[in-house]
């Protein structure tokens, strides 16, 4: 008996399980992109890039990306109907990018993602795009090299994190900050260049889940990272100065955030300081190319403090509260916060952001 | 018969068969009343155990080497203590089958959606047999060598605050009201059951009874501790909303983790937890059988028996739509059996102590 017992087990462990979750990978149509659209109709229009494995012999393979379309209600209705167009079973679970069309973004983008997180087996490290014009024109791309577009772009977004570019986004984070009502989301933008290539280089605010149509462009964008405290490694500021621009690389930074009430007039204040330390890349301002870092610094943050005060009327305007004020207010004051509709109340805060620069390093020259 | 225990397996053997399946689903379900102080619910459950394993603990050194099922014949005689002790066994089978359920619908959501129920139930219950057979030695050592792996989650779980935390979920302090915090406590204590073991098992421990109430309160913290990390953990890495509509919060914070050699951690930590899961209806198998037998070979002979009654209750059970009235009234029952038979049996020892040591010597 004491032997008959972990045999039989080790007997039922080896056979059964397994037997009906077996899946061969060679029955699969990966899909490693995915672009959501309006249509007319009401519907939803769905593009997807699956990958082919193409056997080369010798254990080689050739990636081949194919692209598929189909329209319906939500995702997984457009799901099954491809998967009666493609070969094998369609399995959403490892897309790399999700590219929403900024029209289908206005409408709301978490009814349609929902199903991403119910599923059990999906992968919410996919990145998250607003595609400026249809989201299918984005993905459908030709492949440069035959190398699968959705990995390109995911590179994209990836190396624009790093610059402090665009925020870093993936379907796990987005669900958690729209669905908290003290702070407002931005994503990605995506856009299609007009000699056909892609480009990643501007952030679009949220306000709840609706894409607002705003867009702030690439230095605008790599400021408000800086402001929202979410530098990566680096940021990389261009700043016209007359007529030149100068380049400043941001490589350390510390910020102070202060929301203050008024008890007379409960109006919102808040304060955010940033000081950015860091080196000029590229400085032609003066003839003999000289830095005087304590007058640079100074019209340095002039420039930035102005392009700061732009920014935070334009997050007012789109009532995007990306800075997270309402998330402060919440703490600090927690009876005020249950009292008011922050939604409205929002767009008559008053942000005071202040730049300051420290230059640690010219680089070679003086 | 040499089949004591030390105190630190003691130790093992109240932790192991706390920890288990309630723990993933528990944030959402104290989030929904205690809201951003569901943690400070946590450690209010943890209290209120403190409370019972005290009155245990003192039960118990006051019948040495008298485990619940004996205690009951004493105090209550021959006939009422074997109904009461067959009413034990009734709920420890009902709970093992219960949990076996619960752990099984769990694993075909997010494991194997496709495996038919039965097959895994059959595993775990074998499996489950086959270690609840032996010696309580021999199950505490497997325990001490499985804790191992309660280390491996706690590190992992460190992985999750590469997400955005918010602090700020949590604060301020006390926003919920005590009374919210309370309702949370409740529903935190039906998670954290499992204490109720060392009813049985204390008294084949070989140690002082200073040092097994030691031994005991350390388990207690340790289990009220390592739940309310995973609770707060949950509560600042979640909006509240998005922990509200969870099913298995703590599984759900690692599925946005991504490192360059592993994707897909909840699935690991899930395969891990199987083993602390697996080891709460090995507990409870134990227990089945040491409520109704005393030498080791009917007891071996019960423990199959309840494998048996456990199986084809979690096979009748997992073809259920929904559990939730039976599971409230299983919790409610459980509560009178763990909670006011024991205290009705400590309060009666006050009175009858005198009387028992005449009988007893």
């Amino acid at each position: 008996m004491k032997k008959l017992i972990p045999a039989v087990c080790l007997g039922i462990l080896l056979l059964l399980p397994g037997c009906w979750d077996a899946k061969m990978l060679i029955n699969k149509k990966l899909v490693n992109g995915i672009a959501l659209d309006t249509q007319e109709n009401g519907q939803i229009l769905g593009t997807v890039k699956a990958i082919i494995l193409e056997s080369k012999g010798g254990g080689q393979f050739d990636v081949k990306d194919k692209l598929a379309q189909s329209t319906g209600h939500n995702i997984p209705e457009i799901g099954h109907k491809m998967d009666s167009m493609l070969p094998g079973t369609i399995e959403a679970n490892k897309a790399f990018v999700i590219i929403i069309g900024d029209e289908l973004a206005h409408q709301g983008i978490m009814p349609i993602l929902e199903f991403f997180y119910r599923l059990p087996k999906a992968y919410l490290n996919t990145k998250v795009l607003i595609a400026k014009g249809q989201g299918s024109d984005i993905l459908s791309v030709p492949e440069v090299e035959n190398n699968p577009i959705a990995f390109d772009i995911k590179q994209m977004v990836n190396s624009s994190e790093r610059t402090s570019l665009v925020p870093s986004q993936t379907l796990y984070s987005l669900w958690n900050q729209i669905s908290d009502p003290s702070e407002d989301t931005v994503l990605p933008i995506i856009r299609k260049m007009s000699n056909g290539a892609l480009v990643i280089d501007s952030i679009g605010l949220f306000n709840e889940d609706t894409f607002t149509g705003v867009t702030l462009a690439r230095n605008d964008s790599s400021l408000l990272m800086l402001l929202k405290d979410k530098m990566s490694s680096v940021a990389w500021l261009d700043i016209p100065l007359g007529e030149s621009v100068v380049s400043f690389e941001v490589r350390k930074m510390k910020r102070s955030f202060k929301v203050t009430v008024n008890d007379q007039t409960q109006s919102i204040e808040s304060k955010i300081r940033i000081d950015l330390y860091g080196n000029i890349d590229s400085y032609t301002g003066s003839p003999d190319w000289i830095i005087d870092s304590k007058q640079l610094s100074k019209e340095l943050a002039e420039s930035l403090n102005k392009q700061a005060a732009k920014i935070t009327g334009i997050l007012l305007k789109a009532n995007c509260d990306a800075f997270g004020i309402g998330r402060k207010l919440k703490v600090s004051h927690s009876e005020l916060w249950k009292t008011i509709d922050w939604k409205s109340k929002y767009p008559e805060v008053k942000i005071t952001p202040e730049v300051h620069i420290h230059i640690t390093s010219t680089g070679a020259l003086k | 018969m040499n089949n004591s225990i030390t105190k630190n397996q003691l130790f093992f053997l109240v932790i192991k068969t706390q920890i288990g399946i309630g723990l993933l689903s528990l944030p959402s379900d104290i989030q929904e009343s205690a809201g951003g102080d569901a943690w400070i619910s946590v450690l209010g459950s943890g209290v209120v155990i403190q409370l019972l394993i005290l009155a245990y603990w003192h039960l118990c050194s006051r019948y040495p080497e008298k485990n619940l099922s004996q205690m009951t014949v004493l105090f209550f005689g021959k006939y009422i203590g074997r109904a009461v002790n067959c009413i034990y066994y009734g709920f420890f089978v009902l709970i093992a089958g219960y949990a076996c359920t619960l752990y099984v619908k769990l694993i075909k959501v997010w494991l194997l959606p496709l495996t038919p129920s039965w097959v895994l139930i059959l595993l775990i219950i074998v499996i489950g047999i086959y270690l609840a057979v032996e010696d309580l030695r021999v199950i505490a050592r497997f325990y001490q060598l499985a804790s191992v792996l309660l280390f491996v989650l706690f590190a992992m779980s460190l992985a999750t605050f590469v997400n955005d935390v918010h602090l700020s979920n949590v604060l301020p302090v006390g926003q919920a009201g005590i009374s919210q915090i309370f309702k949370g406590s409740g529903k935190t204590f039906f998670a954290m059951l499992g204490f109720e073991v060392i009813l049985f098992f204390i008294a084949q421990v070989k140690a002082s009874p200073r040092e097994v109430m030691k031994t005991l309160t350390l388990a207690n913290c340790f289990v009220t501790l390592f739940y309310s990390y995973f609770v707060f953990i949950c509560l600042i890495g979640f909006s509240q909303e998005a922990l509200s509509k969870v099913k298995e919060p703590v599984l759900f914070l690692l599925r946005g983790l991504s490192f360059q050699l592993f994707d897909r951690l909840d699935l690991i930590f899930l395969s891990i937890w199987i083993i602390p899961m697996s080891t709460t209806i090995v507990s409870y198998l134990c227990l089945a059988g040491k409520t109704l037998t005393t030498t080791r070979k009917t007891y071996q002979r019960m423990v199959r028996i309840s494998g048996v009654l456990i199986l084809m209750l979690a096979i009748y059970m997992s073809t259920r739509e929904s559990l939730d009235t039976f599971s409230k009234w299983m919790e409610y029952g459980y509560l009178i059996m763990i909670a006011a038979v024991p205290l009705l049996m400590w309060t009666m020892s006050f009175l009858l102590l005198s009387y028992h040591k005449r009988r007893l010597t």
